[in-house]
């Protein structure tokens, strides 16, 4: 179709300011968090409003063009990414709280709401629990496109388990409100599919969550080990005793180092071989209990130390390291790629060992900064973007250690999605049934596949062949 | 269906099961679904055997209705059709338990007490407790979403499912999610049958989020002359610093007593778990309770909160609804009850917004006070399902009510994945 006739009508449905065209602004919009792909995408769509989206998405489908949901762009494996030179529908207009109900602990805000900005303006001792690193920038509606995690979800949950209702606008542009505010409605739980379905689906134009109540206390403690595999352990044995820690995560001794010699060094001995940190939620009473059975399972492997932060201020510069160790280590070279496998707890030792040899056979620095306590992985992977052999080392690397975990176990992948960045390993982990099941499912809401192309779902099986399966081994290069 | 048929139909099941796994004609009967009996009930022995009669099925266009314990079995739509039951009491092996990743993987058929059993040696549980967990199949629980109170705490079956696998429609398996409690990786398709009735296949396999045991419980009860004193107490529990694992209501009739009650289930830490049942207790005293007091025959009350009316009465309703609107639901179904002359027995998980109605009476009131209640549920944001209901009511009132959201879609993944519509035709929400 004519470009400047699709422009003209797209401004028509949303208004001058709202589509971008120009290639100086389409740049931005070329990739996401994920920053190996590029596409390069036909327009970028504004609208503030769910009627907008829904006529943005009719005029689409009348005119057979693809598209792409967006949210805040912070995304790691590539989701939203305009394949096949689709339209961005961006979201980050909407960005409106539009109820609080503290009665009914619940809030409705729209797709574009920053996660960080909602657990502010609630307050009151009430917050949105799901809390995943990149909150400060992250969208609420790309949180329920990934049904993102971070580092509290191991004892507090996910989006899924946090978000009641969705509003979306499917891909021929009919509206529909799936969920509530109330825990179950008649009929098949489409919600809990749209959770975490990659845009796959529709635009998602609302959103109903849960709050829950800050707990009443919490404890932070850093835990200095010699070994990586005295720390691992440790986190197994927690799990084990009974103990779920509201936040259990480590940092190996690479991003120790370059946590501690940044702008936002924490504290951490720079000649340990791991941290943990561990924090406690919940009512003042129960501590003791938790603590002695910590602090004893981090004696039995040989903890150097065990640090308990004093007050508010000890444990945010506690956090501090964590929170920004990924901008630490990135720092470290002139670029960085971060991995994101999962694996039972209890394989950490072995896959992190593989990680190292790894490492040492691509001649690549890997740190690890990871959830340890559901088992996820995040290999960084730092190297020199003008080593012109490196991109394919580290991609060689990342695939290796992705199956890596799938053998081990585990998953694909424990927050980021699959995207584009990890289409092609799907098999591994899928067979062709189950990838059947998945397209037949996706064909209900998505009929001819313009929303959100090419993601999710490996290119070398059509959807006549969703059976081809790809050996271990025989790993495709993700371009 | 002609005589000769049925025993056809017997003997090729046979052929895959086993004659001694098949029961024909007569013995049929206990399967039967809202009275439809169906021609045979199969027995398979493995997931093999299962693929196999869905094949068959699939062949001969026979309409299939899983069945695990039938505890919940009077839920759904009058079926459409029904030709054979497929029972999986069977299917009952524990498959994999990693303590130490509080996950477990069983089979569909196995009972919900025997899975207990099984974390119990390591000191832990799954967190759902429907009623009945002695027969209550974990795929049928699954199948039907069923819950009890613990849900307030950890969630409903969706939240707890990290992994399915699923026959399809043509005997075909497909799995999805993982062995680890943290995963992105492809659809949730467990989301699409939590709650399917069988409508887009049958459960075969399920891996579960346990928890470990709390190390200590205690429960207490507040009694009040009014509901709204009640209400008032239970929102006050929830909002505060409180963390119980369940919080009730319990209407008079519920309680054998004159007064509502407010019980709290408390599980956690043994200085937690003090602590918290006093502060409840004081709470209550200050908020004008009748009497407030720990419970040592606990486990007693939330039997009766679980099922208020112990499994008797004809029909069981229940209302989801946002919090606030439990309480005008509860007092609604009583005013109902009193117009209409039925007896009713109410309950609700009240941090969860479920509230079940048992009503007994003649079926044409029954009809009238679940239409009203209904109404009532919707007006607060919600809606209301009948979990049991005679077939006579079940004309007069649709077990679903309306779907507000996405029945388009849901016709779609009906077509997709049963085209000829044999998996539990007609007795899921909107005629699916």
């Amino acid at each position: 179709m004519d470009h400047t006739k699709l422009i003209s009508d797209l401004i028509r449905v949303v208004g001058q300011g709202a589509v971008l065209y120009r290639p100086e602004e389409l740049l931005v919009y070329e990739a996401d968090g994920h920053t190996i792909d590029k596409a390069a995408p036909r327009a970028i769509v504004l609208p503030s409003s769910t009627e907008q989206v829904s006529q943005v998405l009719r005029y689409l489908h009348q005119t057979g063009i693809p598209f792409v949901p967006r949210g805040a762009g912070t995304g790691l494996s590539g989701g939203s990414l305009a394949l096949e030179n689709g339209v961005v529908v961006c979201t980050a207009r909407m960005r409106r709280i539009l109820e609080v109900d503290i009665p009914n602990l619940r809030a409705v805000v729209e797709p574009g709401v920053a996660n960080i900005r909602l657990s502010q303006e609630v307050g009151h001792g009430y917050a949105y629990a799901p809390d995943p690193s990149s909150q400060a920038a992250c969208s609420i509606g790309g949180n329920v496109a990934e049904n993102s995690g971070g580092p509290h979800c191991l004892k507090h949950g996910f989006t899924t388990n946090h978000v009641l209702g969705v509003e979306l606008v499917l891909p021929e542009g009919e509206v529909v409100m799936l969920g509530g505010k109330a825990e179950e409605y008649p009929g098949l739980d489409l919600r809990g599919f749209v959770i975490g379905s990659e845009g796959t689906l529709g635009v998602v134009t609302k959103v109903m969550v849960r709050l829950v109540r800050v707990p009443e206390a919490v404890k932070t403690l850093l835990a200095v080990f010699d070994t990586v595999d005295s720390a691992t352990r440790t986190v197994s044995d927690i799990i084990a005793a009974g103990v779920i820690p509201s936040a259990l995560e480590m940092m190996d001794h690479v991003v120790i180092q370059a946590v501690e010699r940044s702008p936002v060094a924490a504290g951490y001995p720079l000649d340990a071989a791991a941290v943990l940190l561990i924090e406690l939620d919940g009512p003042p009473e129960g501590f003791d209990w938790e603590m002695a059975q910590v602090r004893e399972i981090c004696q039995r492997h040989q903890a150097r130390e065990v640090r308990v932060a004093k007050d508010d201020k000890e444990r945010a510069l506690l956090w501090r390291g964590r929170k920004h160790a990924i901008g630490a280590v990135g720092a470290l070279a002139t670029a960085f790629y971060t991995q994101d496998g999962v694996i039972p707890r209890k394989r950490l030792p072995e896959l992190l060992a593989l990680v190292a040899d790894v490492a040492k056979r691509y001649q690549l620095t890997i740190g690890n900064v990871f959830h340890a306590g559901d088992g996820n992985l995040h290999p960084l992977i730092v190297y020199d973007a003008n080593d012109g052999d490196a991109p394919r080392r580290v991609q060689q690397a990342g695939g290796e250690i992705m199956a890596a975990c799938v053998a081990a176990g585990g998953s694909l992948s424990g927050e980021h999605g699959i995207g584009l960045e990890k289409r092609e390993y799907m098999p591994l982990l899928f067979s062709g049934a189950d990838l059947a099941a998945m397209a037949q499912a996706r064909a209900a809401f998505n009929p001819d596949g313009r929303c959100n192309p090419g993601k999710v779902f490996p290119t070398s099986t059509g959807c006549g062949e969703v059976g081809a399966i790809t050996k271990p081994g025989v790993l495709p290069a993700v371009a | 269906m002609a005589v000769a048929t049925t025993s056809q139909l017997a003997q090729r099941l046979g052929a895959i099961v086993s004659a001694r796994h098949t029961l024909a004609d007569e013995a049929a009967r206990p399967y039967a679904i809202d009275g439809l009996v169906p021609q045979a009930v199969a027995f398979p022995g493995s997931v093999g055997e299962l693929c196999e009669l869905l094949r068959l099925a699939q062949q001969d266009k026979l309409a299939v209705c899983p069945w695990g314990g039938g505890t919940e079995i009077s839920f759904g739509n009058l079926p459409e059709r029904l030709d054979l039951v497929i029972a999986l009491p069977r299917l009952n092996q524990l498959l994999d338990h990693q303590p130490e990743d509080l996950i477990a993987t069983a089979q569909a058929g196995m009972t919900l007490h025997t899975f207990q059993a099984h974390l119990g040696v390591h000191n832990q549980f799954l967190p759902l407790d429907p009623p009945c967990p002695e027969r209550a199949t974990l795929g049928g629980m699954a199948a039907a979403s069923s819950s009890g109170l613990l849900r307030l705490r950890y969630g409903l079956p969706r939240d707890l499912i990290i992994r399915m696998v699923v026959a399809g429609a043509g005997g075909t398996l497909s799995a999805s999610g993982a062995k680890v409690v943290k995963n992105v990786a492809g659809f949730d398709m467990a989301k699409l049958y939590v709650g399917s009735l069988g409508a887009l296949g049958i459960i075969t396999e399920m891996t579960f989020r346990v928890r470990p045991r709390p190390l200590a419980r205690r429960s207490a009860l507040a009694r009040f002359s009014q509901l709204e004193a009640a209400r008032s107490m239970a929102l006050a529990v929830i909002h505060s610093e409180l963390l119980p694992e369940a919080l009730e209501i319990l209407s008079p009739r519920t309680l054998g007593n004159e007064a509502w009650g407010v019980l709290a289930l408390f599980g956690g830490g043994p200085e937690i778990v003090a602590a918290h049942a006093k502060r409840f207790i004081d709470r209550a005293g200050a908020a004008g309770a009748q009497a407030a007091e720990e419970v040592s025959a606990g486990e007693l009350l939330l039997e009766q909160a679980r099922r208020p009316d112990g499994g008797v009465a004809a029909v069981l309703a229940q209302a989801s609804v946002p919090l606030t609107g439990v309480a005008p639901v509860l007092a609604v179904a009583e005013q109902l009850g009193a117009q209409q002359s039925c007896t009713i027995w109410s309950a609700a998980h009240f941090g969860s917004g479920a509230v079940l109605v048992a009503a007994d009476g003649p079926e044409p009131a029954l009809g009238q006070l679940l239409l009203a209640l209904r109404q009532s549920a919707v007006g607060q944001g919600g809606s209301l399902v009948l979990r049991r209901a005679p077939e006579g009511v079940k004309r007069q009132v649709d077990v679903w009510g309306e779907v507000t959201g996405g029945l388009t879609v849901m016709r779609r993944l009906k077509e997709n994945f049963d085209p000829q519509r044999i998996l539990s035709p007609g007795r899921l929400a909107g005629g699916l």
